[in-house]
């Protein structure tokens, strides 16, 4: 069956359309991509503004028609960070149930961290052992750990990459002062939870996902690595 | 380095090169303090869970 997946992120929204069947490999045969930058709409008091709610219902229009192009039997609607934290969240869910029909899910930090540790347990299989995923998204840093498909811990920090340029890096170029300032805030708030980590043990293999991760492994020379594996590799 | 200087470095995209900076100090932050020296980048993450998850769920033909 053709499944499509609804990803209501901080920065996109990102419609992945794959060919999936119980046991089997779910192929990637479509992707459609809004940037929408959720996390960058709030007002002062945390909320996402009205022109952001209609480019929210808008966007969410699109890709529900590209869903039915593209044959979905069934959409998999979800909101992350950005919605799960404005102040705002159910007016805006409920109104992009009314004026869509879709019923976004808004996963939980933790539950961020533990599906996107299924998905690398998946990939790189048991033979890696114990793994330590790292997540950077828009909103949010995931952290997750175990030997297992369900992680022995799983963590959600409120330290997104775009969260964090909009709050803290205000100049272009950033203020050396700014940068400080955010560095000690990151590692403060990062070391309050390595406690839940150190205490299973070092992990035989360490694994990250993101845009921003891929973005920096090619920064420090990693290859250009085919997209063999799915076109929603962001 | 200003934003677009960073969009002009190898797989920084024009859209995000504002935020890899804070990227960075988050990457080097977390890597840091649970000692990891070297990672690999697994091009499956939450969307591809919510799927694998969904799937675990239907009925095996």
């Amino acid at each position: 069956m053709r499944l499509g997946v609804l990803d209501v992120g901080s920065n996109t929204v990102h419609l992945l359309v794959v060919d999936a069947h119980p046991g089997a490999r779910p192929l990637p045969a479509h992707s459609h991509k809004a940037e929408l930058r959720l996390a960058e709409l709030l007002d002062e008091r945390g909320a996402i503004a009205p022109g952001g709610v209609e480019r929210l219902i808008a966007t969410v229009r699109d890709a529900l028609l590209a869903a039915e192009d593209k044959g979905c039997e069934e959409v998999l609607p979800f909101a992350t960070s950005a919605v799960r934290e404005a102040s705002n969240a159910d007016a805006v869910l409920a109104r992009v149930k009314d004026e869509t029909g879709v019923d976004l899910q808004v996963l939980t930090g933790e539950e961020e961290a533990r599906l996107t540790f299924l998905a690398a347990r998946r990939w790189f299989g048991w033979s890696a052992g114990k793994l330590l995923l790292l997540d950077i998204g828009g909103g949010s840093l995931e952290v997750a750990f175990g030997i297992d498909e369900d992680p022995d811990a799983a963590v959600s920090l409120p330290l997104g990459a775009g969260r964090l340029t909009a709050g803290w890096l205000p100049g272009d170029p950033a203020d050396t002062a700014d940068v400080k300032a955010l560095r000690r805030h990151v590692r403060a708030q990062i070391a309050r939870t390595v406690g839940e980590f150190s205490r299973f043990g070092r992990p035989d293999h360490v694994v990250a996902t993101s845009k921003t991760f891929k973005q920096l492994a090619r920064i420090a020379g990693a290859p250009v690595r085919a997209r063999a594996s799915t076109p929603s590799a962001s | 380095m200003t934003v677009p200087e960073r969009a002009a470095l190898p797989g920084v995209s024009e859209g995000r090169a504002g935020q890899v900076l804070a990227g960075a100090l988050v990457a080097e932050g977390a890597m840091d303090l649970l000692g990891v020296e070297e990672l690999e980048i697994c091009p499956w993450a939450l969307r591809e869970g919510v799927i694998l998850r969904r799937l675990d769920h239907l009925p095996e033909h």
